[in-house]
């Protein structure tokens, strides 16, 4: 078996196991095992290819490191007349993001043991099906193929949210998928005008994203400036940037704790690798163009949201609005575009990876103390240190990490997708970079009077929380510590985020490279147009010389 | 196909399709018996076939005729569904009269 | 020992700290977190005064070598651990974003950066490689560090052994050492540091471990508020200093130290706006780590924590690291003209605005707080004042201060366990027979911070003042704001004995007479209510049988017998090592040595006589309003009742910050909430009952009667027949 059929098993692997669940499991404990053997298969298989890509290339060089795609299908028709395929390829960025999903999905199916109470045959069976659709859209490498994984992430999760969510599931789901569906049929409109113009300028229908990239950067500025804003229109509702964000905080406050991981740590980053693939090199003029202006809505997002944390009383609620102030940098890091530097893109990846580590950890904490006391009410818990240290040890680290402590893997990304603002002089610079610094104080003091509130302080449990008789004296049992599932599912994540905190160099170089490929057309954009500015200077002085000769022999 | 159809018969034939057609339409808004009403939109179906294979042999291809066949296939299937569907809606309210239905209203 | 082997420094207490991580799991394995944490440190300051002096550049004589006009590269070493954030090589592009086009303007951009490579690319010309970011766990060693890593380390075992006495029953004990050790890796990080960004690391790991260590009673809600306030306030510092890098970065197109400062130094180098800016960033970094004004609020708060902690991470160590960057960067700080008398001045007004305020404090730590940070403010007028004997006296100052304030601090921390917490100087009084070594061992503390004649603090504040004095009465270009700050200096020199005697005088002479507080040693937790509510406080009943103060445990007493001898003698011993280690670090790579005054003019002696006579009357001062005549304390202080009023509650800082940002902000937040509900919720709702809208509209065309569709199918058939024959004609 080689590489490129064990990438195209990731996806169909988990859509089988899908199947499986539906059809044959029919005992409640069947599916939940199910899914984790088939999860951890899978994150079996994703780390073999992992492993695989660290591999000395022909040119000496790592795979890894290398630019471009290394391991791909030549694709298996699907429409010949159209230029459909179904083909996939894996580069550094894609690599990672896909470790990241397979990463996160065993841990969230052992983190979702006791979350469900009934049907767990659908649940369980949603889930499967969200992997094979997440893990497509970031190994597609055909349009259409892409697009159609990327919707379809959509359906199980909408009935994730709606089946499984609290109490207003129903509206929940419903804003969800309206706010996102809406969204992306714009999208699907700039991305069937790049394939119409593609075809227009070569003759043929072809949906290749790579044939595509190329012959869309040879749009006019405003056909580009019309394509940014379709794209736009999808990704940034997903990723979710100012002021399309309203559906996000309802969405994960309904969402079951394993909606809300999977929503966090992968779903958002759908967007900004959409805007990352797709916005940056396909419509390199209008990207330098719009910079300036999607920066300032990253930037307002970054603040505004910080701020509303702050007020939050939901702690899921505060979290989920936590996501829209760091995804902000994300996109501010995407949009540094410079001449010499691609700090940001890159730190924006590194961001993307350690945002869903360290926010799909804090989820699952929350869900954690959600089962124990059915409450989310911030103002009900207090002190819970003196009872659950364990827990509270978890709490605090994942909080560290998503506050960007040095030394944990939040502060890399932050710290680049900053940097790489504050020297993209020719888009963003500086003041932009020390607006999304304010950012990390809020974002500190948000996360730790959340802290303060549930762990630190007198002891306060909320009030009948159903759990052992002791609660009609008015005493409360003494809730129990994480057990060892729990904890087993919180020490994979916490080792991935000190270790990607304390040794993040392969990464970065791994995706030095890939990066800097996606990044190239809208940097030689710069370089033209600087070019262009010289020649401008120039001929004015000339003009000024022919003048003065001009004077002197009169 | 040796020759194909002349302008002049090609006219009684589409004549003869409208009319048929025309005739189905009219009896649909007229009448209120269920079954009268399907078998007035079979013969709007069947105005329309005859208009396809007069065009194809006019134009001289076999699209239109292979059309008809696919049509016909349907139309059969279409027939045995909606009668069952009409006996099914009489065991339900007793009366075969059309305005007694009206559960699409928006 | 090989100087590489200092990379294990900070390696060894993140060990320990992963090791305590474990111990908390039983309470029964707790109590061997003190000695692996004790013993981590103990070794990583074998390791670090073995190791780390075998790579200093020495001069003929075996003495450490001047640095004056020397490359930061030759006076230390680097020696490197692991990558952190390491990144490729880059192209370096013009000023307008262009790849150089010939071969004259490649090596014009590669003079411009350091260990840049041209590389001919065919058609495209030329290209020049220079490094990436490189940000690694690498060790930069020179005189400075090793100062630095003998007080971290020393003073750092010294107060781990104490706490292990002081921390004794309480039930995070282990929790306590782990947050010690990692304070301890954080600390030899930052300043063995050879990068900003690992500098960085260090800087917010600290913040880290003090946060951690204040919460550490995390049930006291004034604790928790605490812990966070002083994560909050240094976080902004922070912002600067994270400012400040990429500033430095996009300048020096590295983070590297060394590297920065050989290229700032350098005689070609011109500065430009963004040399004049970086140290302003750099510095609100060092003014909320160090507690100055404006980010000096959070230090007070700070001793919610434990006393250990308050020794060593808010008196000795942490909060001093605001001064070793400054020194460290030196050389940065001089190329911007204001950045240097900004930090002075800034010192200079702490230091008596502080002290101001503990003159008035009742709470024994809250003096010692306050007292450090005016002792900081000290440090910051001599390392801003950009001669050499000031900066000597800045940096010998942390020195002599690590020893006397932990001193103070352990013994307060004495008188605090000996009395279950009571720390209110007016309840206390006359104690030195009940706890003798305390009173004599505080006693050894206060003269040193008074400076009396021969002490420690005496030596180092003297060269403070007298490199102020020298600037504002130097010969060639003198600055009179200098004398004024001297001046002010003085003052505050005069205070701060007073203040100092004013609490030992109350505390330990007089008439014995004490109240006992109400905190446990610690193991409040059995006792605590189970709702918790009240669970700092212990019932009355249990210390029955202890309720006299009782000196304490000769654990604890050990270490505050090497720190008295530091604070009596490191003055007279440390002198002129230590001279010689500030003289050999980058601190002074550019600072002239020649003296700015006239020889004649005997300035230090001078000013030790000045100041000599100003602690003494100082100290008399307290001694006749605090211990022989209390009763004209009192009344002094009924007639000053407004100022002092003014000074108890430390000036309300504290409200106008709350009231000027915090309540804003927050309310801010509400208001943004209130926002994204209505407005921007409401957007899209609108944008959503749009097509229902159109909807509403369609609606009545679908009436379900099967006729009503046959009927306007025939007027569609009608229209499009009548269009058709209207097309035909």
């Amino acid at each position: 078996m080689n590489a490129p059929t064990l990438m195209a098993l990731l996806i169909i692997l988990p859509a089988l196991s899908a199947v499986l669940i539906w059809t044959c499991a029919h005992r409640s404990g069947l599916a939940w095992a199910w899914s984790m053997i088939s999860t951890t298969l899978i994150f079996a298989l994703s780390l073999v290819l992992f492993v695989w890509s660290w591999r000395t290339g022909a040119d000496g060089e790592r795979l890894i490191n290398s630019a471009g795609d290394f391991f791909h299908t030549q694709g298996v028709a699907w429409v010949d007349n159209l230029g459909l395929r179904f083909s996939m390829g894996m580069d550094s960025i894609t690599m990672w993001l896909v470790m990241l999903t397979t990463f996160l999905m065993p841990l969230v199916v052992l983190g979702s043991r006791s979350a469900v109470e009934s049907r767990h045959r659908e649940f369980f069976g949603w889930l499967m099906l969200l992997q094979a659709a997440m893990i497509g859209t970031f190994i597609a490498r055909d349009l259409i193929f892409f697009y159609v994984c990327f919707e379809f992430t959509l359906i199980p999760l909408f009935f994730l949210i709606g089946v499984f969510g609290s109490t207003d599931r129903l509206k929940a789901a419903r804003v969800f998928f309206l706010y996102t569906f809406t969204g992306s049929m714009l999208t699907f409109a700039g991305l069937l005008y790049v394939a119409w113009y593609s075809a227009g300028i070569t003759g043929s229908w072809t949906f290749d994203i790579a044939t595509l990239t190329e012959s869309a950067q040879t749009m006019s500025t405003s056909q580009q400036g019309m394509v940014l804003l379709a794209l736009l229109a999808g990704f940034a509702v997903k990723v979710p940037l100012f002021p399309v964000h309203t559906w996000l905080p309802l969405a994960h406050t309904e969402a079951p704790t394993a909606g809300s991981v999977i929503l966090a740590g992968v779903l958002l980053k759908l967007g900004t690798y959409g805007l990352i693939r797709f916005a940056l090199p396909m419509v390199p003029e209008a990207a330098v163009d719009f910079a300036p202006y999607i920066g300032v809505f990253a930037v307002i997002g970054i603040l505004y949201t910080a701020l509303i944390c702050w007020v939050q009383k939901d702690i899921k609620k505060l979290i989920a609005y936590s996501s829209v102030s760091h995804l902000g940098f994300c996109v501010l890091g995407i949009f540094a575009i410079a001449g010499n530097q691609h700090l940001g893109q890159s730190g924006a990846v590194l961001y993307m990876v350690n945002h869903g580590l360290a926010t799909g950890a804090l989820f699952l904490c929350v869900g954690m103390i959600y089962e124990r006391f059915h409450t989310r009410e911030m103002r009900q818990y207090g002190g819970i240190a003196a009872v659950m240290p364990v827990w509270s040890f978890f709490f605090v680290f994942f909080c560290l990490a998503s506050v960007g402590l040095p030394g944990l893997n939040g502060f890399v990304g932050e710290f680049l997708t900053t940097m790489g603002t504050f020297l993209s002089r020719e888009t963003l610079g500086i003041g932009y970079a020390v607006a999304a610094a304010f950012g990390m104080i809020l974002g500190a003091i948000y996360i730790l009077y959340m802290v303060g509130k549930i762990i630190f302080g007198p002891l306060k449990l909320p009030e009948s929380n159903g759990h052992g008789p002791d609660d009609q004296h008015g005493h409360h049992a003494k809730p129990r510590d994480l057990n060892s599932r729990e904890i087993t599912t919180l020490v994979p994540l916490a080792a991935a985020c000190l270790f990607l905190g304390l040794y993040p160099t392969p990464m970065l170089r791994s995706l030095d490279r890939s990066v800097e490929q996606l990044v190239e057309p809208a940097r030689q954009v710069l370089v033209e147009r600087s070019r262009n500015d010289e020649h401008a200077d120039t001929a004015l002085v000339q003009i000024d010389a022919r003048k003065l000769e001009e004077g002197t022999d009169r | 196909m040796s020759t194909p159809l002349s302008g002049m018969l090609l006219s009684h034939f589409l004549m003869t399709g409208a009319i048929l057609f025309g005739l189905g339409l009219i009896g649909f808004v007229t009448r209120r018996n269920l079954i009268i009403m399907f078998l007035c939109t079979e013969l709007m179906f069947q105005g329309v076939v005859i208009s396809l294979v007069s065009l194809s042999l006019h134009h001289g291809n076999f699209e239109g005729q292979t059309f008809v066949i696919f049509v016909l296939t349907i139309a059969a299937a279409e027939a045995a569904l909606a009668l069952g569907l009409v006996v099914l809606l009489y065991r339900g309210r007793k009366t075969l009269d059309g305005t007694a239905w009206a559960l699409l209203r928006g | 020992m090989d100087v590489s082997m200092v990379k294990w420094i900070p390696w060894i207490s993140l060990l320990s700290a992963a090791i305590c991580g474990v111990l908390c799991f039983r309470r029964a394995w707790g109590v061997w977190a003190a000695p692996v944490t004790i013993t981590a440190i103990a070794a990583s300051f074998v390791v670090a005064m073995l190791a780390a002096p075998s790579g200093l550049l020495r001069d003929d004589d075996g003495r450490i070598a001047d640095a004056l006009g020397k490359s930061p590269h030759d006076i230390g070493q680097t020696v490197k651990a692991i990558d952190w954030i390491n990144l490729n090589e880059r192209d370096a592009l013009m000023d307008d974003g262009s790849p150089p086009a010939t071969l004259e303007e490649a090596r014009g951009l590669a003079d411009q950066h350091q260990s840049a490579r041209i590389i001919e690319s065919g058609e495209a010309g030329y290209s020049v490689r220079v490094p990436g970011l490189s940000a690694n766990f690498s060790y930069y060693i020179d005189p400075l560090t090793l100062l630095m890593l003998f007080v971290v380390c020393g003073i750092g075992s010294l107060v781990a052994i104490y706490g292990a006495g002081y921390m004794k029953g309480d039930k995070g004990y282990a929790r306590f050492f782990a947050a010690v050790s990692i304070f301890i890796f954080a600390m030899t990080s930052m300043v063995m540091g050879d990068n900003l960004v690992l500098l960085f690391l260090g800087w917010e790991m600290v913040g880290l471990a003090s946060y951690l260590l204040i919460g550490y009673y995390f049930k006291k809600p004034s604790a928790a508020a605490a812990a966070r306030k002083a994560f909050i306030v240094n976080r902004i510092g922070d912002l600067g200093f994270a400012l400040g890098i990429f500033l430095t970065y996009m300048r020096y197109d590295t983070v590297v130290i060394s590297e920065v400062l050989a290229m700032a130094t350098s005689p070609e180098h011109v500065a430009d706006w963004r040399d004049y800016w970086i140290p302003f960033l750099l510095m609100l970094g060092a003014l909320g780590k160090s507690a100055q004004i404006p980010l000096y609020v959070w230090l007070p708060d700070a001793m919610e924590g434990p006393t250990p902690v308050s020794a060593l991470i808010h008196a000795a160590t942490m909060v001093t690291s605001g001064v070793y960057m400054i020194a460290r960067l030196h050389p940065l700080f001089e190329n911007s003209p204001y950045a240097l008398p900004t930090v002075a001045t800034i010192g200079g007004v702490t230091a008596f605005f502080a002290a101001t305020i503990a003159t008035s404090q009742f709470d024994l730590k809250k003096i010692y707080a306050y007292s450090t940070v005016s002792q900081l403010g000290y440090m910051f007028l001599g390392v801003g004042m950009g001669v050499r004997y000031a900066i000597f006296g800045g940096l010998f100052h942390l020195l002599t201060h690590a020893f006397f304030k932990a001193l103070l601090f352990l013994t307060s921390g004495n008188v605090m366990h000996g009395t279950h917490g009571q720390l209110d100087i007016r309840k206390l009084s006359g104690l030195r027979h009940l706890m003798p070594f305390t009173c004599w061992l505080m006693l050894a503390g206060c003269l040193s911070l008074a400076a009396f004649p021969l002490t420690a603090g005496f030596f180092s504040k003297d060269a403070i003042l007298v490199g102020v004095f020298e600037q504002g009465l130097a010969e060639t270009d003198p600055n009179r704001w200098y004398v004024v700050l001297g001046v002010l200096g003085l003052v505050t020199a005069f205070l701060t004995p007073f203040y100092a005697f004013r609490a030992w005088f109350r505390v330990f002479m007089g008439p014995e007479k004490y109240e006992m507080g109400t905190e446990a040693h610690g193991d409040e937790e059995e006792h605590a209510h189970p709702s918790g509510a009240d669970s700092h406080l212990i019932d009355e009943d249990h210390h029955a049988h202890d309720d006299k103060p009782h000196e304490a445990s000769w654990l604890m007493l050990a270490p505050l017998f090497v720190l008295a001898l530091g604070a009596l003698f490191v003055g007279i011993i440390g002198y002129k090592p230590v001279k010689e280690l500030v003289e050999g670090s980058t601190a002074v790579i550019s600072t002239g040595k020649e003296s700015l005054i006239s020889a004649d003019l005997n300035l230090t002696l001078i000013i030790q006589i000045a100041s000599g006579i100003i602690a003494t009357l100082g100290i008399l001062t307290a001694a006749y309003f605090h211990w022989l005549n209390r009763q004209a304390g009192q009344n002094l202080a009924d007639r000053l009742a407004g100022p002092i009023r003014v000074l108890e509650n430390k000036y309300w800082v504290d409200e106008i910050y709350d009231l000027a940002i915090v309540k804003p902000l927050r309310l801010l937040g509400w208001i943004f909430q209130l926002v994204d509900t209505l407005l921007v919720g409401g957007l899209v709702k609108l944008f959503g009952w749009l097509p229902r809208l159109l909807g509403q509209l369609a609606r009545p065309s679908q009436s379900g009667v099967l006729h009503g569709y046959g009927l306007s199918m025939l007027a569609g058939v009608a229209l499009l027949v009548l269009l058709i024959l209207l097309a035909a004609r």
